[in-house]
């Protein structure tokens, strides 16, 4: 009774005082330059029409580098502390065993999905979204087959050569920026016209990468947790 | 030179060490050639009129070295002594190449130490000694290892700490790590200032010095370390710790007076406190050395007790004590030195030091008993050995300032040092002799040089205290001590009289004359067999009335309530408490997540509490 | 000049590769990726330390300039860093090849790697986000580092440490957040620049978040529960890198928020306060431990204890004298684990009754610890001693005498527990099993005490770098004109 009581009394104070912080923060003022700049000068500076994208990509692009490699590391983590947890028992997986409907519905859904998912992250620059929805929506689609077909594996080799290949693409990317532009992940492709296809600079190679590396990477996650489970 | 210095103890340790791998008996004899050669190195820099150099290491700290009449002494005494007490490591059967190689370390620490002017080098000879003199201990042959070792660094360590605290304090005031810069910066510091620096000083080098109550790691560390070191470690490291004494107490606080510190007959009082503690020690020492049953140990005691008397001496800071204090260093570090290689020869040859297993080695060993009671001889401070002339100046010191309690508990010291020499050598070399000993054989050549150069110095400098005299004047005068009293070659004289060691000598020498031809013309005196006995008609084949066990027993009953006040006691209280305290907040972390965050959320609530104050 | 960015590029680029190379060459290829990645970036640093010891290296990225643009900066205090943790990942992925890691290893070597890499891009960031960022993958890094063992006590470990770190990573991300809504920016230097026209709570509240998110990477109390069992569970390599590399990084952290952006002498003495918290409290912890690799981890926390009681105490030689003790805290704890994990794979256990009188069957594994232990008491001629010597003369010089007698008290605790674990050593027989030394293992810890003795022997090896690192630390107008240009 009394932890619960000290540990409200802990949380209130540091609640209260963090209010207090807050409310010294005005609300709605306009006031960073930073932010002002990227607005004013995104489009022009990169040539792609989402501004997310362009800070995301490029302007801050060194730390979307960290996060997926942030992502990568939560899957390898997982996939080392899970690995020899296998659990094959047979007679506990026959709970309940998907539908007929489901099975068949899911093989026709399976290859739209990853094309929506493709199209997110193909069009990074134009429409909202990115490399890492649209990787997302791919290992739905995975989750979706894992979920109605039990014996369905996604091969762990096509996972991982995917993953690494799309990880290192990235990284290459980045350096060719140094060597030819002069810094690391600096736009060293042509800005074109904003709002066509073929704009925007790496925007799109780059997202193309996360999105093959998020897809695999989060595939192979649910993989290995498919295995150890149930 | 220092460079010259270093590399040969140092780099020769390492040779020592991968030659001792191939042959010991080579590697030993190095090592000794090693140790000789630095002892006339050193001699030879006071012939070239001293030196200074400097070197740069680090950052804003210069190494300065340099020499002077005081470093020359020690430094000399401690490279010397050590030399001769290597020679024996010759033919010492448990010798190996990681003892040589400490050995070599040790002694080239100590160089260092003595010609260090500055604080930085005097510190890192200074751990150096330590770890190397630290390692030995795990060499020995193990009865109390554990406490030995544990005790020994911690200790060492604690000490350690105060004298950089100390340092730190006097570079934090004075803006440098030089001896003179720094004394010459400290004109205008406050008194609590210096007070503070010089009692760390003084406990720093205390602990080395093994006065009480700082002394309860030499009992075991003592006896624990290789029998062949134990001469350097009790006879040599003790002294740095009374050379640091004596940089502490006349280098460091030669302001004393100028703060109006309250004088007693002359002597300040703050000094008078520290002889007291000086005598207290040479009192409990010699006392615990009467009960001891290990001869080591019993000489360990022996050695607190000793260096009791040298603290006193100087912490008295006249004239008279200074010179009686170093001669005495001095003094103690020969017969000590003698007498820990006379065990160890004992050792090597019998096995044991335990003295109620040992007796009648006076037949079988007849050079060592001869040295090793030329040895008790000086400890109890019998004309015409070394420890003669300087107990005598030290006695006067006390008498000269009207100062009777502290002289009487010096003096009850000496009584009590008798009591226990006479136990070292009955128990030892007169009485039956056990049978497990009847093969005993005398000990190597190279122990009897070594004896014959300590007991020879021993004799030499008590016939002529005029030899050593003048070396301790100049010590006195460098630092504006009072004058010295009148000496010659072989007699002093003080205020109080005169000692005319010729004059003693030789009735010392007429008198054993005397009593030899008594010995020899008196009486029929039939040679019986230890064996031949008479038991009331029962056959005796072993003789068990070595009446060595409990010596002292009457002695040890009448004062069983002072035995059992000690130092111990209280450390053993503290560091309880510091395990328990320890357990208590290693509880800290034995919490699971949810704990932890509790921590986590309290701080932060707390610093908040804290902070929004703004 | 090659371009310091490229320290995380090939880290990334190597780790991301790792299974390729598996498949491409086989397995046995794996454990060699660490190697030529650390080889790599140490060269890297190595080659840039001039340059950067000269003035602030300023590497910006995607064309943008600072601070429209992520940019790393990279001063004395950021190379002296980047280069220890190469080296120690270096030494770590030499081990590595001759020791069994935990299976998957090829996610080993990855984590290995990507951890180092974190590490390395925290000390090397100019930007404040970017540092959250890095802050985030050396967090996820070391988890999963410290869960490969896959035991019980690992995984608890590990578990304490996620919570404890999340929580930590959120505090950092709630005070770059406040910061930002000030500021507008999240450049350091413009933040630094512009600090003034933070309002006071808001900033007191970041201070508040940074110090105790940041604390719980640079192991101080009362935020480093996790430390205990995170390295008792965690592999032998990868504790090395976590009192090598990691608890650097968080040091780092603190003072580089502290001294730079932020600039608040009134923190200090709080970082001095929880120095000397964290120090008392670790050794005194460590005083009954029973088991090795504990009393170690203990250890570790009471030095980290120690360094923040140096950087926090705010002058030029206290901050040396810091970094100094970092540097020889990395060193020396990496030689006696490392040590320990060659004895352990042997042995079985790291249980001290375990290994009593194993110093006297294994001299040259004994001398190894002996050496170790001694730098860390601070004797000579050891690396150990010189930082000690510095740290206590500085910390009196800048008059706080009561914490120096703490670091004493803390110290002579030190030597206690060690002391104790000298004697169980070298004393009584060895009962265990016998066991040997691989070549490539035995090298690394080698080394590292060979770099312990070099350095007692020549300090200026280090001093060279500390001491323009804590110039740097004090001197926020330099750094501020460095990546902004102009004056300040």
């Amino acid at each position: 009774m009394i932890k619960k009581a000290f540990a409200l009394l802990l949380v209130i104070i540091i609640g209260i005082f963090l209010s207090a912080t807050f409310a010294k923060i005005p609300f709605g003022v306009p006031k960073t330059v930073v932010g002002k700049y990227y607005l004013d000068h995104g489009v022009n500076d990169l040539g792609g029409v989402n501004i997310v994208t362009s800070i995301v990509v490029l302007y801050r692009g060194f730390d979307t580098l960290g996060e997926v490699t942030v992502l990568f590391l939560a899957a390898t983590g997982l996939g080392m502390v899970l690995a020899g947890l296998r659990e094959k028992d047979e007679k506990k997986r026959k709970k309940t065993a998907p539908s007929l409907i489901m099975r068949t519905e899911t093989k026709l859904l399976f290859p739209m999905i990853i094309l929506f998912g493709a199209y997110i992250f193909i069009h990074g620059h134009l429409t909202p979204g990115g490399g890492f929805p649209g990787g997302v929506v791919i290992a739905s689609a995975f989750l979706l087959m894992f979920l109605s077909h039990e014996k369905w594996e996604a091969k762990e080799k096509y996972t991982k050569i995917t993953e690494a290949l799309a990880g290192m693409t990235y990284v290459v990317i980045g350096l060719i920026g140094l060597y030819v532009a002069g810094s690391f992940l600096e736009n060293f492709l042509p800005k074109g016209v904003p709002g066509n296809l073929f704009s925007a600079g790496i925007i799109p190679l780059i997202y193309t990468a996360i999105g093959f590396k998020v897809g695999s990477e989060l595939t192979g996650l649910l993989q290995n947790l498919r295995e150890t489970t149930e | 030179m220092v460079a010259k210095l270093v590399a040969l103890y140092f780099l020769g340790a390492v040779i020592v060490y991968i030659l001792g791998k191939l042959s010991k008996k080579l590697a030993a004899w190095l090592t000794f050639l090693i140790a000789a050669y630095g002892a006339y190195l050193f001699y030879g820099i006071n012939k070239a009129g001293g030196f200074s150099e400097t070197y740069r290491l680090i950052g804003n700290f210069g190494f300065s070295f340099g020499i002077g009449p005081l470093s020359y002494f020690f430094g000399m005494m401690a490279l010397g002594l050590g030399a001769v007490f290597v020679l024996a490591i010759t033919s010492w059967d448990d010798n190996t190449p990681t003892l040589m190689f400490l050995m070599l370390t040790v002694l080239g620490a100590m160089s260092l130490i003595t010609l260090s002017r500055d604080f930085v080098s005097f510190f890192l000879a200074w751990e150096i000694m330590t770890w190397s003199s630290f390692a030995t201990l795990f060499l020995g042959r193990g009865i109390e290892r554990r406490v030995a070792v544990t005790r020994y660094l911690i200790w060492s360590v604690i000490g350690a700490y105060f004298l950089l605290l100390a340092f730190g304090m006097i570079y934090a005031k004075t803006g440098t790590t030089l001896f003179t810069v720094a004394v010459e910066r400290m004109a205008a510091v406050p008194f609590w200032w210096l007070f503070t620096v010089v009692i760390f000083l003084v406990i720093g080098f205390g602990v080395k010095a093994a006065v009480m109550p700082l002394h309860t790691w030499a009992p075991y560390a003592y006896p624990e370390s290789p029998d062949i070191f134990t001469p350097i470690f009790s006879g040599l490291l003790s002294k740095m710790g009374v050379y640091g004494f004596f940089l502490a107490i006349f280098f460091f606080s030669l302001k004393f007076a100028d703060y109006g510190v309250a004088k007693l007959s002359g002597v300040n009082v703050i000094g008078y406190i520290i002889a007291w503690f000086g005598a207290i020690t040479a009192f409990g020492g010699a006392l615990l050395a009467v009960k001891q049953k290990r001869a080591k140990k019993l000489l360990a005691y022996s050695s607190v007790s000793q260096l009791g008397y040298v603290i006193f001496g100087l912490a008295l800071g006249t004239s008279l004590g200074v010179t009686g204090a170093i001669y005495h260093a001095l003094s103690h570090a020969v017969f000590k030195g003698l007498l820990f290689l006379a065990v160890a020869g004992v050792i090597m040859r019998a096995g044991t030091d335990d003295l109620d297993e040992l007796g009648g080695l006076i037949f079988k060993m007849p050079l060592t008993f001869i040295f090793a009671l030329i040895g008790i001889l000086a400890l109890a401070g019998i004309p015409p050995t070394i420890g003669f002339p300087s107990k005598w100046l030290l006695y006067e010191a006390g008498i000269e300032r009207h100062f009777v309690f502290i002289t009487a508990v010096i003096f009850a010291a000496s009584t009590a040092a008798f009591l226990y020499s006479y136990r070292f050598l009955f128990s030892i070399f007169l009485g039956q002799l056990h049978d497990e000993h009847r093969d005993v054989k005398e000990v190597p050549l190279t122990f009897i040089i070594s004896y014959l150069v300590l007991g020879g110095l021993g004799v030499y400098w008590g016939l002529f205290p005029g030899k050593v005299l003048p070396l301790i004047e100049n010590i006195a005068l460098k630092f504006n001590l009072p004058a010295l009293k009148t000496y010659a070659l072989s007699s002093i004289t003080t205020s109080l009289g005169t000692f005319n060691a010729t004059t003693v000598g030789t009735l010392f020498g007429i008198s054993f004359l005397i009593g030899l031809i008594i010995f020899f013309l008196t009486g029929k005196r039939n040679q019986v067999d230890q064996l031949n006995n008479f038991f009331a008609g029962e056959a005796v084949d072993q003789i068990e009335m070595h009446y060595s066990t409990n010596f002292y027993y009457f002695l040890e009953r009448e004062l069983k309530p002072i035995y059992r006040t000690s130092a111990e006691t209280v450390y053993k209280w503290f560091s309880d408490f510091t395990v328990w305290f320890g357990d208590g907040v290693r509880k800290l972390f034995a919490g699971n997540a949810q704990v932890y965050l509790f921590y986590f959320a309290t701080f932060l609530a707390l610093l908040i509490l804290i902070y929004w104050g703004f | 000049m090659v371009s310091p960015i490229l320290i995380i590029a090939v880290s990334l680029f190597m780790a991301f590769s790792v299974p390729i190379w598996g498949m491409l060459f086989g397995k046995k290829v794996e454990k060699f990726v660490p190697l030529v990645t650390f080889a790599i970036n140490l060269y890297i640093a190595i080659v840039n330390i001039p340059i950067a010891l000269q003035h602030p290296i300023v590497v910006i990225t995607a064309g943008f300039k600072p601070p429209f643009g992520i940019n790393l900066t990279i001063g004395p205090l950021g190379i002296f860093l980047a280069t220890l943790i190469q080296f120690m990942g270096l030494l770590v992925a030499i081990y590595v090849l001759s020791y069994k890691v935990p299976e998957p290893s090829e996610k080993f070597y990855m984590l290995l790697i990507l951890a180092v890499m974190g590490a390395s891009g925290i000390v090397m960031t100019g930007d404040i986000f970017n540092l959250f960022v890095f802050l985030e993958i050396t967090s996820i890094a070391s988890y999963s580092l410290a869960a490969s063992a896959k035991t019980g006590g690992s995984v608890e470990g590990a578990f304490k440490y996620i919570v404890l770190g999340s929580l930590g990573s959120t505090l950092v991300l709630l005070g770059i957040a406040l910061l930002y809504a000030q500021l507008g920016t999240l450049n350091m230097a413009d933040i630094a620049r512009q600090i003034g026209k933070v309002d006071t709570t808001v900033l007191v509240a970041a201070s508040l978040l940074f110090i105790t998110g940041f604390a719980v990477e640079a192991e101080a109390f009362p935020m480093n529960g996790w430390v205990p069992d995170a390295y008792t569970g965690a592999p032998f390599p990868a504790v090395a890198i976590f009192a090598g590399a990691i608890a650097k990084a968080g040091i780092y952290g603190i003072a580089r928020i502290f001294y730079t952006i932020i600039g608040a002498p009134s923190y200090w003495h709080l970082i001095m306060i929880i120095g000397v918290l964290t120090l008392l409290i670790g050794e005194l912890s460590a005083l009954l431990q029973k088991d090795f690799k504990r009393l170690l981890a203990y250890s570790s926390i009471g030095q980290m204890g120690l360094v923040l009681v140096a950087i926090g105490a705010g002058t030029l030689d206290t901050i040396a004298g810091g970094l100094f003790q970092a540097f020889n805290h990395a060193i020396t704890k990496g030689l006696l684990f490392l040590t320990l994990g060659i004895v352990v794979a042997g042995v079985g256990s790291s249980n001290l009754q375990d290994l009593e009188g194993l110093g006297k069957k294994k001299p040259y594994l004994g001398l190894l610890f002996f050496i170790g232990i001694l730098s860390l008491i601070g004797m000579p001629p050891f690396a150990g001693f010189w930082s000690k010597i510095l740290v206590v003369f500085s910390i009196i010089k800048a008059n706080y005498i009561v914490y120096a007698v703490l670091i004493l008290v803390g110290a002579a605790i030190e030597v206690a527990y060690y002391v104790r674990v000298l004697r169980t050593l070298y004393s009584g027989s060895y009962r265990g099993p016998e066991f040997s030394t691989s070549f490539l293992t035995g090298l690394t810890v080698t080394v590292l005490a060979l770099v312990i003795i070099v350095v007692g022997f020549y300090p200026k090896l280090v001093t060279h770098f500390v001491y323009p690192a804590a110039k740097e630390l004090l001197g926020r107008g330099t750094y501020i004109q460095a990546v902004l240009g102009g004056k300040f």
